[in-house]
């Protein structure tokens, strides 16, 4: 009954098929009285009741496999048919690139579901075989960039089998395509991030200067990446996001970009919310450098702070005016001085 | 008192097009529908002060309905039913419908039926025991605790089996399988902390790596993500805080970058939350991300931050946000959903109901727009079950013996 199409095969029911004489379905229980019951076709009402008649003698068997495809095709959010098909394909020794194709389809019908992507994970881990990967999930993006899942699995892949040698230019490649893609700023942010644990472990083992050179040309580099990408659209929030968790990542201060610093007085005219913001934290560094409680230079800065979380609860962030407003009064409360 | 939708310059708010971003390009289009909306909805309060209303009897009747009976096209929840019972439950608690112990009793056998010998409960009857229907099982329960007893509803529950299967699903790390030979993220351990707590079982040790892994999730945005890796997104991120709360660990977490990424989440035209930077507004992320804002209010309120904490209001747009979800989240024939267009679910319905509940009840104030007959009832936000269901629950179990570990 199994095709190499993942398509429903005809229906011909259980009850009729001479292979599966000698099994006694088994009813789903119910209870006395009807609570969030489903009104199942009778397609569906039958191969489960199949399927919880093997699954009862904890069958493993052929027609126990196809079974389960009929199962999972007829609600692929079943886990329970999904953990138990794998057992099955581990019993019977199954060719599991025949069983990558049958995903393939699957996962192009079902993108959002959890259990058909898990399945494809642990079928690679049993393959150890990672070469469709990349492409698999480079071609569901092309569907759907932003794809939790697809994303999830990538990652997964990659830190699994090594697979980093590209990845930087893939993320680019997507951002050219959508610069407003936040899931390809972030995969972006995971490379980078992977980059600079690997120069830490280089440099744990003593090369400690070469550490500290290279990590400055890398924050260059995104630097430059961050701001074209900002040029072309300054109210984009992905770009200010990850550039501002880049110099976190490297333990560098943004108020001492000269790069940074003179971008965010250029784009001010635009209103973007995340120029402001991005001066706001800027500052709020200098506050934590200057130490609490009022000096001059303090006062100042944290004047300047004040009018621009202003200026983004009146004019440029009006939707988040409680929040601006809730900002302004917690930095001066925390470096003026005030009584609480 | 003006409404937004009366006053608000959205013209002037729209995202500026450009055809070289697919994101923009949907962006505009949900503005200018919602935009339309918001219009028709100024025009209608011209004649109908008493506009826009939330559909109570709509709404009730749908979810009486599922609470019974689901059509064929339901299959694809086959495994999700007790997922059902409680978003259904929540929504009439919230819609303040009184339930007979006639219903309690009937949805209390149902998810006997789900409970499963090896511990935990399942998607449906003779189906595997699964994390997430067992976190809704457990809140439906406590929410029919109080339309039974805590007894009929509570007492038949097997603690000490669920205990050993949420060991069997522990990783080392910290983090928890969804179900035995599943998937792992932070749902599961916010499923596994929230059953746990419920029900009174031992967390010392069961959760030991269980926060550091939860702030290894939290990613250079402010928000938390499924995984260590992965994009900051807000069901992800309700977890995380929810469970970090419910283990008193809160303080492990960066809570300021958070608060800043949630605040970010509320889309300035519509008024409704996004899941992610830049993707859409949708009406599920209303509890998702705005439980954030209360649990965060209590967190901050502790600390010196005292005087900054609004005393009347959370730290977003809860008018925003009950006008989004009123005038364009109600179906035509009873429900809720996601953003015009869509169809209707009860998830959305759920937590459409829940994300107005937390805009209506502030900290010192229970304030619904238009008037008090959009009123809907108060919940506790880390649990997404009213104050009362919780607190039930919690007394009936921690009036148990303690389980072995």
């Amino acid at each position: 009954m199994s095709d190499s199409e993942s398509e429903l095969s005809p229906y011909v029911s259980y009850r009729e098929r001479a292979e599966w004489q000698d099994i006694v379905p088994l009813e789903q229980e119910e209870g006395l009285a009807p609570v969030v019951q489903i009104a199942y076709s009778d397609r569906f009402r039958e191969t489960f009741s199949y399927f919880r008649a093997v699954f009862a003698k904890d069958e493993l068997s052929e027609r126990a496999l196809d079974l389960t495809r009929e199962a999972a095709m007829l609600n692929p959010a079943n886990y329970s048919v999904w953990v138990y098909r794998r057992k099955l394909l581990k019993a019977l020794d199954r060719d599991l690139l025949e069983e990558q194709n049958f995903l393939a389809d699957i996962i192009e019908m079902h993108p959002k579901n959890y259990q058909v992507w898990q399945h494809r994970k642990e079928i690679v881990e049993w393959s150890q075989d990672p070469s469709l990967e990349l492409e698999f999930t480079a071609n569901m993006f092309t569907d759907d960039a932003k794809n939790y899942h697809c994303w999830q699995h990538r990652q997964w892949i990659i830190t699994r089998f090594g697979l980093w040698d590209g990845e930087l230019e893939f993320t680019a490649k997507l951002i050219e395509k959508d610069r407003r893609n936040n899931s390809a700023w972030n995969q972006r942010y995971f490379v980078v991030n992977h980059e600079i644990e690997q120069l830490e472990a280089t440099a744990a083992g003593g090369a400690g200067d070469a550490d500290e050179t290279q990590k400055a040309v890398i924050l260059h580099r995104e630097i430059e990446f961050s701001k074209k990408q900002i040029a072309k659209d300054s109210h984009n929030e992905s770009p200010w996001s990850y550039i501002k968790g880049v110099f976190r990542l490297m333990k560098q201060k943004l108020h001492l970009s000269v790069t940074m610093m003179a971008l965010c007085d250029e784009l001010m005219k635009d209103k973007s919310p995340h120029v402001a913001a991005f001066l706001i934290d800027a500052k709020e560094e200098l506050l934590g450098q200057q130490g609490e409680g009022g000096s001059e230079q303090v006062n100042s800065i944290l004047e300047e702070v004040v009018r621009l979380c202003e200026i983004l609860a009146d004019e440029w962030d009006t939707i988040r005016k409680r929040y601006w407003n809730y900002l302004a009064e917690l930095l001066q409360v925390k470096y003026q001085g005030l009584p609480d | 008192m003006p409404l937004r939708c009366e006053v608000e310059d959205f013209n002037n708010l729209l995202t500026q097009s450009d055809p070289h971003s697919d994101s923009i390009r949907e962006q505009r289009a949900i503005e200018i529908t919602v935009v339309h909306m918001y219009a028709k909805a100024k025009e209608e309060r011209r004649h109908n002060p008493e506009s826009p209303l939330l559909h109570r009897v709509h709404h009730l009747d749908y979810l009486l309905k599922g609470l019974r009976f689901l059509p064929d096209s339901f299959e694809g929840l086959d495994a999700s039913r007790p997922w059902l019972c409680y978003w259904i439950l929540q929504s009439l608690k919230l819609l303040s419908e009184p339930l007979s112990h006639r219903i309690g009793t009937d949805v209390v056998e149902f998810l006997k039926l789900c409970q499963c010998k090896e511990g935990g409960f399942a998607g449906g009857p003779g189906q595997d025991a699964h994390l997430a229907p067992t976190y809704a099982a457990m809140n439906a329960l406590a929410i029919l605790s109080t339309v039974t007893t805590p007894e009929e509803a509570l007492a038949w529950v097997d603690r000490t089996a669920l205990y050993q299967w949420l060991k069997r699903l522990s990783c080392e790390d910290g983090a928890f399988r969804l179900h035995e030979g599943g998937e792992v993220d932070i749902r599961g351990v916010y499923c596994a902390v929230s059953v746990a707590v419920m029900a009174n079982l031992p967390v010392d040790c069961l959760f030991a790596n269980t926060p550091t892994w939860i702030v290894s999730c939290q990613t250079y945005e402010g928000g938390f993500g499924g995984y260590p890796g992965l994009e900051a997104h807000g069901g992800y991120t309700f977890c995380a805080l929810a469970t970090l709360v419910l283990l008193q660990k809160e303080d492990e977490c960066d809570q300021d970058r958070l608060l800043r990424w949630v605040a970010f989440r509320q889309m300035k035209v519509e008024g409704g939350f996004q899941g992610r930077t830049n993707k859409l507004v949708d009406g599920c992320y209303s509890f998702w991300q705005g439980a954030s804002f209360p649990i965060l209010h209590c967190l901050m309120a502790q600390r010196s931050q005292q005087t900054a904490i609004s005393k009347q209001c959370w730290l977003f747009d809860s008018e925003a946000l009950q006008e989004y979800l009123v005038i364009c989240c109600q179906h035509g024939k009873g429900g809720l959903i996601d953003k015009p267009g869509k169809p209707r679910d009860y998830y959305h319905t759920c937590y459409c109901l829940c994300g107005l509940s937390i805009a209506q009840n502030g900290p010192k104030r229970n304030d619904a727009i238009v008037c008090d007959a959009n009123l809907v009832e108060s919940l506790n936000p880390v649990w997404g079950v009213s104050i009362d269901a919780v607190n039930m629950a919690l007394d009936y179990f921690s009036s148990l013996p303690l389980v072995e570990q």
